[in-house]
Order: C-alpha cells, then structure tokens, then sequence
C-alpha cells in the first residue's frame, strides 16, 4: 500500500508519460461528483486543483470571465513602476491541461439553491452537487457620495487588478511632478487591509525616483490600520515627509467626491483637491453570492467554518474576501488556504467521509520599498464553531530590526508571489 | 436597573444601526434612533446605552430637556467582547422602549494599544453644524478617554481621564446632554440632532473629570 | 513510542482505515530525532487533523508539495529529522536571521510539526 499521494504523483506521471494527455478529461469516467467552481481567482483556482488532486474522478468546471486573472497582490508593484502589468496576469493553462478542469469563460449570472443550477451570461444552465463560490468583492457604490462606476473611470479605484489598476498607472505617469496623490482608504472590513498603505509605499518610491517634489495623503476612514507601526517607521525612513496619514479622529473619513475636479469633502467639511485621486470605497461580496442568496444583511457571506459551506444555503460552499472569516484577514492568502480546506471538505463530502479538521495560516507581506518588506502572519483553527487566531503565534514583524532583516523580507515577498502562483495557476515566476 | 425604577421596557420602537462583527472593538460605529408613533406631548427625554460584558457596562446616557427633541444620535463605542449592545430610551409619558443588537468583535478593543489620539492637540474640538429640520451638529473632541484599566509599556496602569459629559445650549436653554463613560472611543464622536425654534447661538461645553473644559460656538437659524 | 506510532498512522490516510507499510526507515529517523530533542516526552495528543491538511497552507510560500519556485527554500524530500529539528527551532526562536517562521511554528503542537515533517520527508523533490 502506498500513500494517497504517491498514489496520485503516479498518476500525474502515468499521463505525463502518455498520450492519454491530450484526451479530453470529460472522456474519462467521473462518477464521484460534479463541482462547479465561480472565480478563478486565489480561492477559486486554488480550490479546483486542490480537489482534482484528492480526486481526480469528481469532474470540476470552473467559470471565469477573463481568459487570464490579474492579482491584487503585487499590482501596487506594477503601480510603483516596478513590474510590468503581464507579469501580474496567469491564465488556467495549468488547471484545464494537467489536472483536468474544464473552463468556461463567462460570467456566472444567477444561482437556484434548490435545483442546484448555475445559470451564465449566455442562458445556459450547469448543474453541480457542490457548487464553490470564490466572488472576490464588489464595490459599494452607494458608499460615497459621488463616488459612482463613472466616477471611477476619473479617479480610480483600482481596488481589483485590470483596467483600474492601468488607469491609476497612467495617471501617476501623467502626473506632474510636485502633484499630490490622494488615497481614500475604506473602514473595516475591506480587501487587503495591507494593501492601501503598502500601494502609497510604492508609489512614494515611484515619486521619489521620478518625481521628487510629489506630495502624497492618505484620508482614513479609520484610526488604526494593519502594520502601522512598522509603516510609518518605513516611510519616515526611506520617504521623509512625503507621505501624511489623516486618521479618522482626525478628520480622515471622506463622505462626499467630486471626480471632476479630484476633489474630496471630509467628515467635518475640509475640502482636499489632488492631482491623481485613488478613492478605495467600501466593499461588499461579489454579486453572484448575493445572487446565490448566501449573503447577510452586511454584503458579507456567513460561513461554517469547518467546511466554509454556506450557512444559508446547503451545498454552496463559499471562499475568500467574500466570506466573514475574521479573525483571518481578506487576502489573497487566506484565500488560498481557505480554498484548500474548502476542497477537503467538498471531497470528503462527494466520497461520504467526514471533513478533516481544518487548519488555515496566513502570511500578509508588503513593501515599503524594493528592498524593505515587512510581514504580519497568523495560524487560525476552529475553537467552539469559531475561527480563532491561535494563541502564541502570529503578529508582525520585529519593530527594531536591520537593513537585512527588512531586505530579507522583500526578498521572500517576491519569493511567496511566486510560490502562491505557482501553486495556484502554475505560473512560473516572471 | 435604576433607571427602570420598576417599569416593564416595551422591546420597540430602538433602532440601532451597529456592525454585525467589528474587526476593532476600540472603534464601533453605533447609530440609535427612536421610531414609534408618540402620542401628542410625548418625547423622548432619555435614551440609555449598554454594554453588558464590558468591565463598566454603562456606555453613555443622552438626554433631551424639552419637546423639541430628535432622538438620534451617532457615535463610536468600544466594546470588549462580542455581546449585545442594549439601549434603553424614556418616553415623557413614563413608557420605557428597549432595543438590542447583537455584535461579533473579533480583536479586543479596550485594552490594546491600538487607540490613537494625537497627544500635542488633546482637548480640540471639530464640529460641524448642517442646518436642517433638524439641525445636525457632529462633533468630536480629541482625547485619549482612558479607561484606567490598561497599562502603559512599563506595566504602569495609564490612570483615568475621561470626557464625561458634553452639553449643548442655545442661548441659555439647555437642549442636549451627554453623560459618556469609559466605553466611548478615543476621541469622542458625536452627532446629534437639534430644533431651534429661533435663531440663536450654539454652545457646546464638554467636561472632563478633571472639571477642565473645552468650549465651542456658533449661530444657527 | 505510543506517540511517535499515532503521528506515522495520522501522516497518512486514517480515515481510509488503512493499514499499510510502516515506513520503518522514517520511523528509525523519527526515533533519532525525537530522542535528539526530546519531543517523545511531550505528550501524546493526537493530531486533529490530516497532514495533507495542515500541509496545504505551507504551498502558500513554499510552492506546491514543497517544491518551491523562487527565493523561499524548497521543503520536499528533506530528511525528516532535519525538518523536524528546524521547525522545533523556528518555534523555540533558536534559529538565528529568521524572519517569519518562528511566528507561525508556535501555532503549531510540536505533534504536528511531526507530522508536517513526515509529510514533506516523503515528497519527491
């Protein structure tokens, strides 16, 4: 007897070896289950693979409307000049050609719980026993005064990788030097509680690079925000003054935009007009989960944490920044490790076993500039039918540390680009 | 409870506008208004608020002195654990409403450090006044509100300095009172809604425990 | 012993109620390493959950089954006995320029870390 995955490694090497290869996957007898996954992003594509590769007999169809994903993680890097936009791109080569998943490219419109039906953009229905959504975020565009889908081909907010995030480059390019950027960060919860204050980091290398007099503000609708400290210690280190953070206590939240003019209202009424205007608005899930009737009256979508199935709708299992998974934070990580379990719980579900205990970590890094990162991590468990953060581990890294240790963590950030990629789409690193 | 004196609570009539889960117990959004159909000279004089599981349950009390009242209010409250928040709001007429909404926080609030007040500017006051029917007014004191339950990185504790209460007049008619405890975030946020019945000067006074004040005016319509 | 043997059942697949070949050379390993630094004595909690399981999250940073593309080591196929005494290490914060790993090997039982270490002990590279 050997081990599932030596089983499987075999497998894998078996049609390798092969032409059975280029045979249609569907030709194969696939008896234990029909899946179909929505969103081939981090929790999506991650969750295909991991089920093909527990069992490769449950058929899985993934539905994703762009032939290639764009990531959030790393677009602050295209945004600071110092990638370029392809490389941020995967396509699903690795999921359709090696492990078998069938792909359809087009949007998921509609969801019947009860007949276990996806309908897409096209009419066409598809029927699952296990039906995974991975929906990512839609903005709240009643969020802001002002602030519509038209305002936001004025000022962007680039808060899912694409033509936002092209548009916010090109304006940063055009701009000015002595300009001033302008980021409106959103309250809790939002994607990538990082990733505003990591994108100014990026951008404040671009300016002082290109464009040395550039001013930057950050108005927070909040008082605290993710590695703070470590932040602002970064950016007086490397940017001086460059960047100012405006707290919610201090006037921080903006209620009202006018994207004409790039400019903002505040809480208590003071008016700030930028150059380049990147306004990240409150988010909700993706629509296809309020579709699917799994969200609650927040946008957000309730879990079960042992398996990550709905708690509104049997059979629908639900992944990523769509999710109320906190204390695990909305990232790209999360929801990786959150597809993953998610698979194990589908699998064990389709072959009648019980689903494993789950187990989830994540690690959030970010760069303050090229050669100075800085982390945060967590290991979470269920405890009481809630997902904890287990005590003893985690938290940030060290306030005081070298130029070395910061170097080293950037090093690894790129390092886990391209290990998360690779384990999700099989990319291969740019 | 004291302020029931005996009364039975009507569970009706509290709204409250709260997140379903906070991922920062220092700082929870919390909007309260009364909705129920009022017989003819009856207002609501005081609405009560509570947070069972925090070491100091009682969060702030709001009172309106005379008819001309609009019970709603905004404001941001530090809650310790997940739990219900409770509000108590009494009538003119003696009835007493009650209203509960139940809130997941995910990191503990009141005792991290995670509370940020700018310590050079402490005791300044932002307020913005919206002419209306009614007149909004949103305010907002910086201060650190320390509980003096948290300690400082020596250990040391951080001893108490609370904003206790702020207090709104037009002219020398008193039309709205705060009384806020240790469970208000830093730098007390507040937007209540008034009815001058004529034009006159807006005076809000806020108080600390150590009786030293901070004031602010402005006319309104 | 009774500890070791429940970590080498739940390395592999206990739900399937197999029983397979004990993997005897690991297990001489895991003697050495156990004795080395005395995890036998800590205890002989079960792992809750699946090797896989607790695995899948590593892939994150160190690419699938531990082969990884870029600047983080690789993990697959290193001997038991050295994974183990590094994640012991890790969580006990022994290892010198460590970055990130001593923060989430103390979210782990030293049990599980076993486990781990099998887990990736049998991947190829």
């Amino acid at each position: 007897m050997i081990s599932r995955r030596k089983v499987i490694k075999s497998a894998a090497a078996a049609f390798a070896a092969t032409p059975l290869l280029s045979m249609p996957f569907v030709a194969r007898a696939q008896t234990a289950g029909r899946v179909v996954i929505v969103g081939g992003g981090f929790g999506g594509a991650t969750a295909a693979k991991y089920i093909k590769r527990r069992n490769p007999d449950i058929a899985v169809t993934l539905v994703e409307a762009s032939p290639r994903f764009y990531t959030c993680p790393f677009s602050n890097l295209y945004l600071g000049g110092l990638r370029d936009f392809d490389s941020i791109g995967h396509s699903f080569d690795e999921l359709t050609d090696t492990y078998g998943v069938e792909l359809i490219t087009e949007w998921a419109e509609g969801v019947d719980g009860d007949a276990h039906t996806l309908t897409l953009a096209s009419g066409e229905t598809l029927g699952y026993d296990k039906l995974l959504l991975s929906p990512g975020i839609d903005m709240r565009w009643d969020g802001i005064e002002g602030y519509d889908e038209a305002a936001a081909e004025l000022a962007p907010h680039a808060w899912k990788a694409g033509p936002q995030t092209e548009l916010l480059r090109s304006q940063l390019e055009a701009m000015d030097d002595g300009g001033l950027f302008i980021l409106s960060a959103p309250a809790d919860p939002f994607r990538c509680p990082p990733g505003p204050y990591e994108r100014v980091s990026l951008i404040a290398n671009y300016f002082k690079e290109s464009k040395p007099s550039s001013k930057i503000l950050i108005l927070d609708s909040k008082d605290a925000f993710s590695k703070q400290g470590l932040f602002q210690a970064g950016w007086q280190e490397l940017y001086g003054d460059m960047i100012e953070w405006v707290s919610l206590s201090n006037d921080g939240r903006v209620i009202r935009v006018d994207a004409e003019n790039l400019e903002v209202e505040t809480e208590f009424g003071e008016i700030h007009r930028a150059d380049v205007l990147n306004v990240i608005p409150p988010q909700k899930a993706g629509f296809i989960a309020e579709a699917a009737g799994v969200t609650n009256e927040g946008g957000w979508v309730p879990i079960n944490p042992e398996t990550f199935e709905s708690q509104q709708v049997s059979d629908i299992y639900v992944v990523g920044d769509a999710t109320i998974a906190a204390p695990m934070p909305k990232s790209g990580f999360s929801a990786n490790a959150q597809g993953k379990v998610a698979a194990s719980a589908i699998v064990a579900a389709l072959t009648g076993e019980e689903a494993p205990a789950p187990s989830w970590a994540n690690t959030c890094y970010s760069l303050i500039g090229p050669e100075y990162g800085i982390s945060v991590a967590g290991v979470y468990r269920v405890e009481n039918g809630e997902i904890i953060s287990v005590e003893g581990s985690g938290g940030v890294s060290p306030a005081e540390a070298d130029a070395e240790f910061r170097a080293a963590e950037a090093r690894y950030a790129v390092g886990w680009y391209d290990a998360i990629t690779q384990d999700i789409w099989g990319s291969q690193p740019a | 409870m004291a302020i029931l004196d005996g009364r039975d609570p009507i569970a009706q009539g509290v709204v409250l506008d709260l997140p379903l889960i906070s991922e920062n117990g220092a700082v929870v959004p919390l909007g309260i208004s009364i909705d129920r159909p009022m017989a003819e000279d009856e207002y609501v004089q005081a609405i009560h608020v509570f947070a069972p599981a925090n070491p100091f349950p009682h969060i702030a009390s709001f009172r309106y002195p005379n008819a001309r009242s609009t019970p709603r209010l905004e404001t941001r409250v530090r809650l310790n654990e997940s739990q219900p928040v409770v509000v108590l709001a009494e009538l003119s007429s003696g009835a007493v409403l009650v209203g509960e909404s139940e809130v997941r926080v995910t990191v503990s609030g009141c005792l991290t450090m995670s509370d940020t007040y700018d310590t050079e500017s402490v005791f300044q006051t932002r307020v913005r006044v919206e002419p209306g029917a009614p007149t909004s007014v949103l305010t907002l004191i910086n201060h650190p509100q320390e509980t003096g339950l948290r300690t400082n990185a020596q250990g040391e504790i951080i001893p108490k300095r609370l904003i206790e209460k702020l207090e709104a007049r037009i002219g020398d008619e008193l039309v709205f009172e705060a009384d806020l405890h240790r469970s208000i975030s830093a730098n007390p946020y507040l937007r209540f809604y008034i009815q001058p019945d004529a034009p006159g000067t807006l005076d809000l006074v806020w108080t600390e425990d150590t009786g030293e004040t901070a004031e602010f005016s402005q006319d309104v319509a | 012993m009774r500890a070791l043997h429940q970590l080498v059942v739940h390395s592999h697949d206990r739900k399937r109620g197999d029983t397979f070949l004990m993997p005897w050379d690991k297990i001489a390993l895991a003697l050495a390493g156990a004795l080395a630094t005395g995890v036998l004595m800590t205890g002989a909690a079960q792992a809750q959950t699946d090797a896989s399981v607790l695995a899948g999250t590593c892939a994150n940073c160190h690419g699938t089954d531990g082969n990884s593309p870029g600047a983080i080591p690789s993990i697959a196929g290193l001997p038991f006995e050295y994974i183990l005494e590094q994640l012991l290490a890790f969580k006990a914060d022994e290892v010198p320029g460590t970055t990130i790993m001593g923060r989430i090997a103390k979210g782990y039982s030293d049990e599980e870390l076993e486990a781990l270490a099998l887990h990736f002990s049998e991947i190829e590279e």
